[in-house]
């Protein structure tokens, strides 16, 4: 289909976002009015997320209630929100933007946000008994069988063996710790481990997190692959200002649907009440807000469940099956220029700087995938096309074609496994693609390892890396345990042909030895089946939390008289 | 090559031996793909070619893609109006065809007619399960216990019954056209073999007409025949308050099926904008429920390959199937997962080719439990639902020729209105023009769901033709009326 590429209107005056703009997005009469955020109670991890390249998390077990109730009121102060997050982050990229480079010498802060287990927060409120997640009550151990995660306690990754959360060592309280620079992340843990200390909490686990960079591509997961792409936009303002919003819209007023629909090009807007309690959620409309999100307690609004797990990656053996595998294709003749790199993006969906596969097929292109203007722009189901954008900006990389099938970007890639896009689902229609969203706050562990793909290349930490994995959502069940139980470890959905989730996937599947399975399309559009038992990931260690709004850690959590 | 005819529902057997049945099958099938062809036809502006094709008689050239569309077995309409929690024992409930449909406050019964008159009196007395993705259970407990024995699920069209009976069967047009021999013995062992030894012949058929109130294409009232004394009755005690069968919601039949697969090959645009994600696009064909994951899902992968030129059919044998049930974290009382070759049976259609007609989930005798003794993710099994949510149902597409059509690109023909306060995803669907009912907001209306800047060139000779098509849009329907969704 043809579509013309879009002219600049010469009377539209460009936008580009400052520190403080309270304008940061459409205020016509078509824009739906955005729920306010309590964006002093929310904590910040949640929203906007903290987004430092060094992170800590420390997990404790209490064991005493009246001194955790007084920690609690000590740790508050230090506890980070929305707004302070977000005012920082607007700041820091007003700043890079004018110095053209990260202003780290001069700008630094060090966040802080807590969460807790079901068993911890049933001792701290007796309220508590009125949560309604079953996962959230029952734990992540006991979920896990139905995760993918190995049962057998021969495997690692079985809970048995885990180094938290498993049958017996499930952490009380959890604190996570984000800063620029690392003496200050330090010194934030000493601080916090001592005053833990002194009001009885054992810290059980602690490990940091740093983000990875390797031949100028930041945010790398140890795979190798730029991560924390792809994340919701979420609605929202931060004032009751019209046009104050959380997320700043990029695509021109007058292009219509596009500028209600979208944050950045492609990155969906979803209502808050997907994520944050108390706020309204999405309809099969999405410019209609749903009813507002509860669960049980009503101390809960403003707050969110948070999930964790620890994922040990084995960064060797990954590349291994896509150098093995790739030269296997070449000999066959299946596809030019197949490459270990090439092969791992058709199963990942991106290449390794981020460029989504959708929208180049040939190499990488690094360029693509650092620019947020375009590097989740694409589509499934339709032919992507430019866009006017409020910042005059030109999206000049190659655009992504129809491809309902997964001839191009495989079915069985992780990123059209855990996001159908606008194609359809088993779930339902586009409102089904919409109500699965995450955001993603997680970080890699342990040093990465150099010349993967050199089998020989020596690993002094002996294979200790992996992803730290948070997410956060209103519903453990439908959103994270959805995306594992019901589309990466399910062969056949969300869509076929497919399969399972090859890079990323567990398959916990009775009698099938963890192998996954898929298939990808040759460039005369055959199939080649692929298949691997390899274990890539082992889940190692995680579990099931609630990250409360600050009013009701202050109000009902550290309130002595209610125990 | 032209496909010689079509199979019945998962190959399966019981035609084999009956007298020209098999023909018969295929002359249905082959029949109801005609009319909905004939009814594209009627949409689109003169000349323009249909992209659904009857397989056993275009043999259309160009590659060939086979796409299994798949869904999940538990109701979503159930979940959306209720919650998980209310939707599981909802789901074992038998519902009236006289009454409200469940969590679809709005929709009309079934089959309208006076409430309090004799015609509806009849419909009030059949009962109906109210699942409809295609797949239906029946949960079986101890009566002393409560605990749950065993679950039967069947994707069985009623069709294949009513073929089973020697019924005529309704064409496109509602009209009784399709005569089958039948065989009553062998439905009576069947019957017998998988739902009760009790089960007598007479138990199985209407006893007098079944109409309803419709409405001719002037718009005045009609009596409308549904089905006649003697045939076979679908909603029979066997197949609803005493047993299961096959399926008995009233949307779940084939018929259905390949009309909502020739409606989705229409491409639609709103603004001159092709209409693409799944839900708009419901609203805007009106062929099928926003609330389910079944139609939206079929229609939309329909429509993706339409949109890329190629010809369009469901694969041969025509049918709905389970395809394959998940048991990831499913465990046995000592923490075991378990085999679910073992727990969960086929007993009819193709287990291999995942054409699964019916199964049946128990735990097996020498374990010495019961199903709710297994749990899922460490929560105990309580009702059917709860493994339902973890089959997959499926129909096959297939494309050929991608490249081969130019069809322009309809106007809506239909909207969809949403009262949040109701629900989040259920909406009513309406002609284009009629008016909003109080509490209801129309959806949609910045074209949400559409994608593309610029009017695309070919689609707007394709408008002033098919402007014309909005109006007769639901009297053009060929499904007999009461079979529409
Ligand atoms: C070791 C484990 C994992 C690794 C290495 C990994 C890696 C990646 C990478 C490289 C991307 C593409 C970058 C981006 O779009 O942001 C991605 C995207 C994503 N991942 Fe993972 N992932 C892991 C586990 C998971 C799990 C367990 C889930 C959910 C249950 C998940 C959900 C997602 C989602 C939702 C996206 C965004 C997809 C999109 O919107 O296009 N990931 N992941």
């Amino acid at each position: 289909m043809d579509t013309t590429s879009p002219v600049p209107e010469n009377n539209i005056e460009l936008k580009n976002y400052t520190a403080l703009s309270r304008e940061t997005g459409p205020v016509n009469i078509d824009a739906p009015l955005e729920p306010v955020l309590d964006i002093s109670d929310i904590q910040g991890n949640a929203l906007p997320g903290f987004n430092k390249p060094h992170q800590y998390v420390l997990c404790f077990k209490m064991h005493d209630t009246l001194s955790g109730k007084k920690f609690l009121k000590e740790i508050l102060p230090h506890i980070s929100t929305l707004e302070e997050v977000l005012a920082f982050r607007r700041l820091y990229r007003a700043r890079k933007k004018r110095l053209g480079y990260k202003p780290k010498d001069e700008l630094g802060a060090t966040w802080l946000n807590i969460s807790f287990s079901y068993e911890c927060t049933k001792r701290l409120t007796p309220s508590a008994a009125a949560f309604k997640s079953e996962a959230f009550k029952v734990g992540l151990a006991e979920r896990s069988s139905s995760l993918g995660d190995p049962t057998s306690p021969d495997n690692e990754g079985s809970p048995h063996n885990w180094i938290l959360g498993g049958k017996d060592n499930v952490p009380d309280v959890f604190i996570i710790i984000g800063g620029d620079r690392q003496e200050q992340l330090q010194e934030k843990v000493v601080f916090v481990k001592e005053i833990a200390t002194a009001f009885k909490l054992e810290c059980i686990y602690d490990e940091e997190m740093n983000t990875i960079e390797s031949d100028g591509v930041t945010g790398l997961e140890h795979f190798g692959f730029k991560d924390g792409i792809s994340q919701p936009g979420v609605r929202g303002r931060l004032s009751d200002m019209p046009g104050d919003y959380l997320q700043e819209r990029y695509i021109a007023e007058n292009v219509l649907p596009d500028s209600l629909l979208y944050g950045y090009p492609g990155q969906f807007l979803s209502w808050p009440g997907e994520f944050i309690f108390g706020y309204p959620g999405q309809t099969l409309d999405p410019l209609i807000p749903g009813s507002i999100s509860t669960e049980g307690p009503i101390w809960t609004k403003n707050g969110s469940f948070m999930v964790f797990r620890r994922y040990k990656q084995d960064v060797k053996m990954f590349w291994k099956y896509m150098l093995d595998t790739s030269d296997e294709l070449s000999k066959q003749g299946k596809f030019t220029d197949m490459s270990p790199q090439k092969l791992a993006a058709m199963l990942i969906g991106r290449w390794p700087g981020g460029a989504p596969y959708a929208r180049v097929q040939d190499k990488d292109d690094k360029a693509l995938g650092a620019d947020k203007m375009a590097n989740n722009y694409f589509r499934y189901a339709s032919d992507s096309c430019p866009v006017n954008m409020v910042n005059g900006y030109q999206d000049n990389y190659p655009q992504s074609k129809a491809d309902p099938i997964g001839l191009t970007c495989p079915m069985s890639g992780h990123i059209r496994k855990v996001n159908t896009r606008d194609t359809s689902n088993d779930a339902g229609g586009t409102l089904a693609s919409f109500q699965q969203r995450l955001l993603r706050r997680g970080l890699p562990y342990g040093p990465p390892l150099f010349n993967p793909l050199d089998p020989n290349t020596p690993d002094p930490a002996k294979g200790n890396r992996g992803l730290i994995f948070l997410s956060y959502q209103v519903s453990i069940e439908n959103q994270f345990e959805f995306l594992r139980n019901r589309w990466m470890s399910n062969r056949f959905s969300p869509r076929n042909p497919g399969g399972d989730d090859i890079a990323i996937g567990l398959n916990g599947n009775y009698d099938q030895d963890r192998v996954r399975a898929g298939m990808v399309f040759d460039e005369e559009a055959q199939p080649v089946n692929l298949s691997t038992s390899d274990q890539w990931i082992t889940p190692t260690g995680g579990g099931y939390f609630f990250s409360p709004s600050l009013s009701a850690i202050t109000h009902v959590l550290s309130e002595s008289n209610n125990v | 090559m032209k496909l010689e005819r079509f199979h019945p529902p998962g190959n399966m057997t019981d035609f084999n031996n009956i007298p020209n049945q098999l023909q018969q099958w295929s002359d249905a099938i082959s029949g109801w793909i005609d009319g909905a062809i004939q009814i594209e036809q009627g949409r689109l502006p003169a000349g323009t070619p249909v992209q659904f094709f009857n397989a056993t008689k275009t043999d259309p050239s160009g590659q060939s893609f086979i796409q299994d569309i798949i869904w999940n077995a538990f109701p979503r309409t159930l979940v959306l109006a209720y919650g998980k929690e209310m939707a599981y024992p909802k789901s074992e409930q038998l519902f009236s065809l006289g009454d409200k449909r469940p969590g679809l406050p709005t929709a009309p019964p079934f089959f309208p007619c006076p409430v309090g008159s004799e015609m509806w009196k009849l419909w009030k007395d059949l009962l109906y399960r109210p699942l409809d993705e295609y797949c239906e259970f029946r949960v079986e407990r101890d009566p002393n216990t409560q605990k749950i024995l065993r679950i039967i699920f069947t994707s069985e069209p009623p069709e294949y019954w009513q073929a089973l009976h020697g019924d005529e069967l309704q064409d496109a047009n509602g009209n009784f056209a399709y005569k089958f021999t039948g065989d009553k013995n062998l439905m009576l062992d069947l019957y017998h073999e998988y739902v009760s030894k009790e089960v007598k012949l007479e138990d199985l058929a209407c006893k007098q007409d079944y109409d309803y109130m419709g409405t001719d294409k002037d718009g005045k009232p009609v009596k409308i025949q549904v089905f006649r004394k003697g045939d076979y009755n679908p909603y029979n005690m066997w197949n609803s308050t005493k047993g299961i069968m096959h399926l008995s919601h009233p949307n779940n039949f084939i018929q259905a099926e390949i009309q909502l697969g020739a409606d989705a090959t229409i491409l639609r645009q709103k603004n001159g904008k092709p209409v693409v994600q799944a839900d708009a696009l419901v609203c805007c064909s009106g062929y099928g429920g926003t609330s389910r994951s079944s139609d939206p899902t079929i229609g939309a992968s329909v429509n993706d390959l339409a949109r890329l030129g190629a010809y369009v059919t469901i694969l041969d044998p025509i049918g709905l199937y389970m395809h394959d049930l998940n048991t990831e974290g499913f465990t046995k009382p000592n923490g075991e997962s378990i085999d679910p070759r073992e727990y969960f049976k086929v007993v009819r259609g193709d287990e291999a080719g995942g054409m699964i007609e019916r199964a049946v989930f128990e735990v097996p005798a020498k374990e010495g439990f019961t199903v709710s003794d297994l749990k899922i993710g460490g929560v105990p099994i309580n009702w059917g639902g709860q493994v339902a949510e973890h089959i997959n149902i499926k129909i096959t597409g297939n494309a050929v020729g991608p490249g081969t059509f130019k069809n322009p690109m309809l106007p809506c023909a239909t909207f969809c209105c949403i009262d949040v306060k109701v629900s989040n995803a259920l909406t009513r669907v309406s002609d284009i023009g009629d008016p909003i009912h109080t509490g209801y907001q129309e959806t949609f209306k910045n074209d949400q769901g559409t994608f593309g800047q610029t009017l695309v060139s070919d689609l707007k000779d394709g408008l002033s033709s098919a402007v014309q098509e909005a109006k007769p849009y639901r009297e053009m329907s060929g499904i007999p009326a009461h079979k529409k969704r």
